[in-house]
């Protein structure tokens, strides 16, 4: 586990919370932002922003191609970015670490450089009902490339994974088995190392979609026992635009370029190229490396607050929350796991999750409405949409009464 | 926005709100001369819209909707709009709409009551849940030969 070394006493949190600077904004003439779209992005620390701005003001220049101090200076620095962030993911190496604009190319990569050369007609990639878009699409694109076909392991109507469900379809025909950590829409955290272990002894990798899990719990993808784990930066207090893709080193040495391009080349001719070892030979062009350097501050900061604690706090919110949006007449929770994190997905009878989200912000509160990237999973539910607060660590129990008070207001409007 | 705690109502205003809870136009045509179905992928909204038409021109509306407060009131508004136009004179109304759903004009005569989406100007994430009954109700006079005789 990679929980930290200087762990901060819960109390703190105010004092943590002081450190986001957009948090104390207000919006719509004056009322307080109450920011409870931390599924969509996270806020950024003062250390991160700052990071960012001294990158360009200091040391910025382009990385890996240059002998000048500038170069060296940036070069250090992202590469610096990508051991903090094997480190917080417990990687083997930062070398299995791929980095990349998020978790969207993540999964595009594993897609277009280890799935298609290996598809044939009838085999199956298997995802399950609560994916994003980010964990189907793609697999769609290149089964519809080889005569592959999509399949979704079931889920139970609580919101929970059916893990034998999801078992039981892994047969011959899956070339890939996919799952989310944690569920965008629904919270559940889903039993990783469980399906890790299933599809090892079956011989089938699994990528792990760590979009929502890695800014909320401690995550160690090697005691997981996956093949790939994606993850996003801009979720976990970093830059948008950052993220990173691990995989085992064999499995990253077996797989072919997706983008090519500079920097991820041995030798160029006209006729044919060589590429370098991974992760270079996935990182084509100049990559986002002012983000990373924030990223790389992001992660620092997360280790001093400490994950578990980050994960404790956050469960206290979510407890908190449920209970008082209970009081909501006509509140129904969607995704309701024994094991989630702080994601409310709900429903109020007689409003849509638009116009209760639009009369939200009116109050300032942030929430996100809509089907959430997940189509199918608002399909199994049978509904067009729902409305989201996601919380984060420097979320407060005064912020989920603001949301409940705002709701009780709204819902007489529209009824 | 009185009797609600002090809520800001933004784009709910009392117009809105009472089409949006007792919606007209929802009551089957007769008989049905052109249709459409208009889907909103952000809100996951969906709406059918079925038209009578006599020589060209709209004389019957009616909707079916699953869908938000401000696309439902939409709908109920543009009924009265539609009645005797052809399908040139709605891309009109249509362009008069985004005027106004833009903050690039107050109003229109045209718009009657649509005119109290002015307040969508503030919410651009918005406006298509208001512009959809609308581009919906186009959709079905595709292919309708226009008799208008002017710029569309």
């Amino acid at each position: 586990m990679n929980v930290v070394a200087t762990p901060r006493l819960a109390a703190d949190f105010a004092g943590i919370r002081a450190q986001f600077p957009l948090l104390a904004r207000t919006v719509h003439g004056g009322k307080p932002l109450v920011y409870l779209d931390n599924a969509n992005t996270s806020q950024k620390p003062l250390g991160v922003i700052e990071a960012v701005d001294r990158f360009y003001r200091e040391r910025n220049a382009n990385v890996a191609r240059a002998v000048h101090a500038l170069s060296e200076e940036a070069t250090n620095l992202y590469e610096g970015a990508r051991s903090a962030l094997a480190r917080f993911i417990n990687a083997g190496s930062p070398q299995e670490l791929v980095l990349t604009s998020g978790t969207t190319m993540a999964t595009n990569m594993v897609a277009y450089s280890y799935l298609l050369p290996r598809l044939q007609p009838g085999d199956v990639v298997l995802t399950t009902t609560m994916e994003h878009h980010a964990n189907i699409v793609p697999w769609q694109l290149v089964c519809q490339r080889t005569g592959a076909h999509v399949v979704a392991a079931p889920i139970r109507s609580n919101g929970e994974l059916d893990v034998e469900g999801f078992i039981a379809l892994l047969d011959p025909r899956v070339k890939l088995a996919c799952v989310t950590h944690v569920s965008n829409v629904l919270g559940t955290i889903n039993p990783v190392a469980e399906l890790a272990s299933a599809c090892r002894s079956r011989g089938i990798p699994l990528l792990v979609d760590g979009s929502q899990a890695v800014p909320h719990l401690p995550v160690d993808v090697r005691a997981i026992g996956c093949d790939f784990y994606a993850f996003t930066g801009h979720k976990m207090c970093g830059p948008t635009g950052t993220g990173g893709l691990w995989a085992r080193r064999e499995i990253l040495q077996s797989m072919v370029p997706f983008f090519g391009g500079g920097e991820m080349i041995r030798e160029v001719r006209i006729e044919d190229s060589t590429f370098a070892d991974p992760p270079a030979r996935f990182e084509a062009g100049t990559p986002n490396i002012a983000g990373f350097v924030g990223l790389a501050e992001a992660v620092r900061f997360l280790e001093s607050v400490g994950m578990a604690h980050i994960a404790e706090r956050e469960h206290g919110l979510l407890q908190y929350a449920t209970a008082r949006l209970h009081e909501v007449p006509g509140l129904r929770i969607i995704g309701e796991a024994p094991r989630k994190a702080a994601v409310i997905s709900f429903l109020v009878e007689g409003a849509h999750a638009h116009d209760l989200a639009t009369l939200l912000d009116l109050e300032g509160i942030a929430v996100r409405s809509g089907h959430h990237c997940a189509h199918p999973l608002m399909r199994h539910f049978g509904v067009p949409a729902t409305c989201r607060a996601s919380f984060a660590f420097y979320n407060t129990e005064q912020e989920a009464d603001l949301l409940v008070a705002a709701l009780l207001k709204a819902r007489a409007l529209l009824a | 926005m009185n009797g609600t705690g002090g809520l800001t109502a933004g784009p709910y205003d009392a117009l809105v709100l009472e089409h949006a809870r007792a919606p007209a136009y929802q009551t089957p045509l007769p008989a049905v001369d052109a249709a459409a179905d208009g889907h909103d992928a952000l809100c996951g909204d969906h709406i059918r819209i079925m038209l009578a038409l006599r020589d060209g021109r709209i004389t019957g509306y009616a909707f079916d909707a699953d869908a938000c407060a401000i696309t439902l009131a939409a709908a109920s508004m543009l009924g009265d709009r539609l009645q005797g136009r052809c399908r040139d004179e709605v891309a009109r109304l249509l362009r008069a709409f985004d005027a106004v759903l833009e903050g690039r004009d107050e109003s229109s005569d045209a718009l009657g009551p649509l005119a109290a989406f002015a307040d969508l100007a503030k919410h651009p994430s918005r406006r298509p849940c208001a512009r959809l009954p609308l581009t919906t109700a186009l959709k079905a006079l595709d292919g309708v030969p226009s008799i208008d005789g002017r710029e569309p």
